[in-house]
């Protein structure tokens, strides 16, 4: 685990310094925003980072460096798979897609992240309760 | 492992897309193309990481989940230790013995020497494809200057050498050699130096010596300082110029080079050697290293000419008439591995044992796969809920392949280990006697590897069918069943692998049964003479400071004394002895016979002293043995063996006859004896024709002989009386090989043994497992069908119809594998067919002993279970359910 924590931070740093007006993504929500890319539609790698940065109105930056061991990641845990097939023009490409698992896991995954997000939400702005 | 290859295959091709994607859409927002290509590899970082990352994902998951699979197997074993232990052993065993053959094999057929590019050396030969080392130095000069298809051509000569030491003389075995031998051959060397490529001829630089790494450590001590000491060698003193490094042993595998001394010593003593024709029958291996580059098909054309054109030189021509050598041509004989003997002798024993040990292996595997089917069965509760909880099936059987590998690996250690005392043996065998071979049997790479392949594939093996066997469960009928499920199908695999098991056993136990009355023929075998009570050795003047003509005499000294000192009945002397002794055959001239084929009238000569057929018990058939009367002055006399009598005068009484060796018309000798047949070179052949003359009437002195005595105790007791009482008649003869002729015979049938012995370990070990394997299928079958027997034991079945019940179902396996290896035996044995002597490969008794064998086993392995079977109490057991 150590090793691929280590290259993700050095990849990290490097794209950082190019890129500070947007914000980073953390640790793991990648691979979530990508099983919520692709409950869309089965789609190639580049058009997944475009989609997630123009869903997040360009806010979130997808560092490409990191998109492909997290699509292999998801290949791994079988959440998603993929075929080659011809996209637009003809031209010939891998097409990823959500697996029945991937569908499950994005379910678990937004739940996890909505009791987080409101979890954190509240520690952050207390007085937003009363 | 099958979805990482295709995922990373594509990642290339992946990330070529996204850039060109990445490109096309910033040449959309108007950028230039370098512009376009530049921001999109900024964008992207750096493409090695990135690919290098997407990898990282999964190896991470291997090694994770193999580490995981392996602790799992290691809690598994911890919990039934009894289980591992059996499995660990059962393989420790098996690969333990293939391992130990293997670098027996590995040794003998595949070594190489250890000399420089070894697959450029050949041997140059003619006559076919055989090695014959016959050859001159006119005819090696011929070859060398060959240099338009030859690097370097160089030749040595076997030599055993008489070295001083204390007060008198040891032997070393050794080899004279051309000056360029070192530098051709590229012999590496510890320190020092090898010979210089100086004339044969001899020079200042000629009384020189190389020794061996082994001969450094055994009689220097591996003193640092050995450059520049001495050797006495047949008096003359010869400094030492280096040492071979420790892999070298010559061109000949098997033997010893102790000591190298350059060709020009030996023409000190026949200055005749360079330039003479006569000695064609010299044994001097002409080793060439081809160019590289040249073609063998090149060189063997240009050695041929060579040979062709030596044919033609006038003191050659003669050659020409021998028998074969009209057609005769001159061949080139890879030299990489040595000389052949070695490998010619071993090959077929080294195959038949590879074979034997790999079955006693697969029945060792069977065993094995046979209680994980059982444990399987076991285990069947704990796949179904792994399965219905998700876990693919793919991935249990991999972590029972994981359990099965780990086990083969352990048991593969302790196998490696196990193999170093086996080698041990069998070197011990092999180095005893006149003419050891010695063999370096340190486990090395080779030999390393090949037990971790046949770990591996062990693993696969046993490993295979229990695993994808133990994951076929009906998920539902699983649960509910228990630990029963999936009985019928399971419990047939078994039969069959017992079956099989014992198959292979009847196999081995026939071949191994074959192999020890080979032996037992063998060392049975009349010779025709008496071999009991005998005790030899050997008697050298050579080299020493007495006069070898003076030996006859010197011997009859040597007998007198030794009769009388050990109250032995006679004693003899002799130039050869049987067995095992190589002869020295001339052809036999008997005037007014019916003429014959040169090359058939070819006999055996000895020289003997007159007592030596009392000696040996050789019976005299008619006529006289030698006596006093045969003097260097009196009429030459003959003794002949009764081959000779029927080969050259039929029924007529060749007693008194006069006949004369080939060219020794000047030397006509009487038959005044006639003897009985001897086997004389090996104890397999038929005895040859042996024409015997008075040692007293020899015409060249005769330097080595045999002295025998025949004992009236044990031989063996008197061995150590020999050397002081012969050092009280004359200390300065070397006495060598004091043996009894039983330990003589017994060298001889080293290889017989070393196949009577492996086999029948073999076939013991075997035998073995199958019982294991037997009693353990039966063990559970009874524990499976308890209730059944204890429900017919209640309904009134006796104890003795269980029994009998049980006893029968084993033998009804058992004969489906006998019968089975029966046939086996049947196909298979006859390639033992040339190692056999006095029984056939289809021998029926040893077949039929085999079938009464495996019976009697079988009845064994199962009485204990049938017996525990047809104990229970029907209450009790009906009572547990």
């Amino acid at each position: 685990m150590s090793t691929r924590q280590k290259r993700d931070e050095r990849s990290d740093r490097n794209e950082r310094s190019a890129r500070n007006d947007r914000v980073e993504l953390m640790q793991g929500t990648l691979d979530m925003l990508i099983l919520r890319t692709l409950r869309l539609g089965p789609t190639h790698g580049q058009a997944i980072a475009k989609t997630i940065e123009r869903n997040s109105d360009d806010v979130l930056q997808v560092e490409q460096g990191s998109l492909y061991p997290a699509l292999h990641r998801l290949l791994r845990r079988g959440w998603i798979t993929y075929a080659e097939g011809a996209s637009e023009n003809n031209r010939r490409a891998n097409f990823y897609s959500l697996t029945a698992k991937g569908r499950k896991q994005l379910d678990i995954e937004t739940s996890k992240w909505d009791r987080l997000a409101t979890a954190i939400a509240r520690v952050l702005r207390p007085a937003a309760q009363e | 492992m099958f979805r990482r290859s295709r995922a990373l295959a594509r990642l290339d091709a992946d990330i070529q897309d996204h850039l060109e994607r990445e490109i096309q859409d910033n040449l959309d927002r108007g950028m230039t193309p370098e512009e376009a290509r530049r921001r999109a590899l900024i964008t992207f970082g750096n493409l090695s990481l990135v690919k290098e990352d997407a990898r990282a994902v999964w190896r991470w998951r291997l090694a994770e989940e193999l580490s995981q699979d392996v602790r799992y197997a290691w809690r598994t074993f911890r919990r039934q230790p009894g289980f591992a232990i059996v499995v660990v052993l059962t393989l420790a065993l098996g690969i333990g013995a293939n391992t130990a053959i293997f670098s027996l094999f590995e040794a003998i057929m595949l070594r190489g020497v250890a000399l420089h590019e070894p697959e450029q050396l050949y041997f140059v030969a003619h006559g076919g494809s055989r090695f014959s080392p016959s050859s001159n130095y006119p005819y090696y000069q011929r070859m060398s200057a060959r240099t338009d298809v030859f690097d370097g051509v160089t030749c040595y000569s076997r030599a055993t050498f008489r070295v001083a030491a204390g007060d008198g003389v040891e032997i070393a075995r050794g080899q004279f050699v051309s000056g360029n031998y070192h530098a051709v051959l590229g012999v590496p060397m510890a320190i020092g130096r090898g010979f210089s490529a100086e004339d044969d001829r001899g020079g200042p630089d000629t009384l020189i010596a190389v020794i061996s790494d082994g001969y450094w450590t055994r009689k220097f001590g591996r003193d640092p300082q050995i450059l520049g000491r001495t050797l006495t060698i047949d008096r003359r003193v010869l400094s030492i110029v280096g040492v071979t490094a420790a892999g070298f042993g010559g061109l000949d595998p098997g033997t010893r080079v102790d000591v190298t001394l350059p060709l020009a010593v030996r023409t000190l003593d026949a200055p005749g050697l360079l330039t003479d024709h006569e000695t064609w029958l010299g044994d001097m291996p002409i080793v060439a290293r081809v160019r590289s580059g040249v073609e063998p098909e090149r060189a063997m054309a240009a050695i041929d000419a060579v040979f062709q054109q030596f044919l033609t030189e006038p003191p050659n021509v003669w050659l020409r008439k021998l028998p074969g050598w009209d057609t005769v041509r001159a061949s080139l004989i890879p030299a990489g591995r040595g000389t052949a003997d070695l490998r010619d002798q071993y090959s077929l024993s080294l195959n038949v044992l590879m074979v034997m040990v790999g079955l006693v292996l697969l029945i060792g595997c069977a065993n094995v796969a046979n209680l994980l089917l059982a444990r399987g069965t076991a285990r069947a509760r704990e796949v179904t809920i792994r399965l219905s909880i998700g876990a693919g099936r793919a991935r249990l059987v991999r972590q029972f392949l994981t359990e099965s590998m780990l086990l083969a690996s352990i048991g593969g250690a302790l196998g490696f280990a196990l193999a170093r005392f086996g080698t041990a043996t069998v070197a011990g065998l092999v180095e005893a006697g006149p003419s050891p071979i010695l063999l370096d049997l340190q486990p090395n790479a080779l030999v390393l590897a090949f037990t971790i392949a046949l770990s591996a594939l062990t693993g696969l093996l046993f490993g295979l069918a229990p695993a994808f066997g133990a994951t076929r469960v009906d998920l539902a009928g699983g649960l509910k069943a228990g630990p029963v499920s999936q009985r019928h199908r399971r419990w047939s695999t078994r039969r069959m692998l017992v079956a099989a098991q014992i198959a292979l056993c009847v196999v081995l136990v026939a071949g191994a049964g074959l192999l020890t009355r080979t032996l037992r023929n063998l060392e049975s075998r009349d010779g025709g003479f008496k071999r009991d009570n005998l005790l030899l050795f050997s008697l050298d003047a050579r080299g020493t400071a007495f006069p070898v003509e003076q030996v006859p005499a010197l011997c009859d000294q040597v007998i007198e004394r030794l009769v009388s000192r050990t109250a032995s009945i006679a004693g003899s002397c002799s130039r050869n002895i049987p067995v095992n002794t190589r002869g020295n055959a001339t052809p036999l001239e008997v005037p007014g016979s019916e003429p014959r084929v040169r090359s058939e009238r070819f006999v055996f000569t000895n020289m003997v002293s007159p007592d030596y057929f009392r000696t040996l018990g050789i019976g005299l058939v008619s006529g006289r043995a030698f006596d006093a009367r045969d003097t260097a002055r009196s009429e030459k006399v003959a003794i002949i063996n009764r081959s000779v009598a029927r080969f050259f005068f039929g029924d007529a009484d060749p007693i008194g006859r006069r006949v004369h060796y080939f060219e020794q018309e000047a030397n006509p000798m009487t038959i005044v004896g006639l003897v009985e047949d001897t086997t004389q070179r090996s104890l397999r052949d038929d005895p040859p024709r042996i024409v015997y003359t008075p040692l007293s009437q020899l015409g060249e002195p005769e330097g080595l002989v045999t002295v025998a005595l025949r004992t009236r105790q044990d031989p063996a007791l008197i061995a150590a009386q020999v050397r002081p009482e012969v050092r009280g008649v004359n200390p300065n003869v070397t006495i060598d090989y004091v043996r009894t002729m039983e330990q003589q015979i017994g060298t001889m049938l080293v290889r017989e043994q070393l196949l009577a012995m492996l086999s029948s370990a073999f076939s013991g070990l075997a035998l073995l497992l199958s019982c294991i394997g037997l009693y353990g299928v039966v063990s559970y079958d009874v524990t499976r069908s308890l209730r059944e027997l204890g429900i017919r034991m209640a309904l009134g079945a006796q104890r003795l119809d269980v029994l009998g019940q049980i006893i029968r179902a084993a033998l009804s396996i058992a004969s489906l594998g006998v019968i089975a290896g029966l046939l086996g035996a049947w196909a298979v044995t006859r390639l033992l067919s040339t190692l056999l002597f006095g029984v056939t490969a289809r021998d029926p008794l040893t077949l039929a002993g085999t079938a009464v064998l495996l019976t009697a086993v079988t009845v064994i392995a199962s009485y204990f279970p049938a017996h525990r079977a047809a104990r229970i109490d029907p209450a009790a057991v009906l009572r547990t359910d």
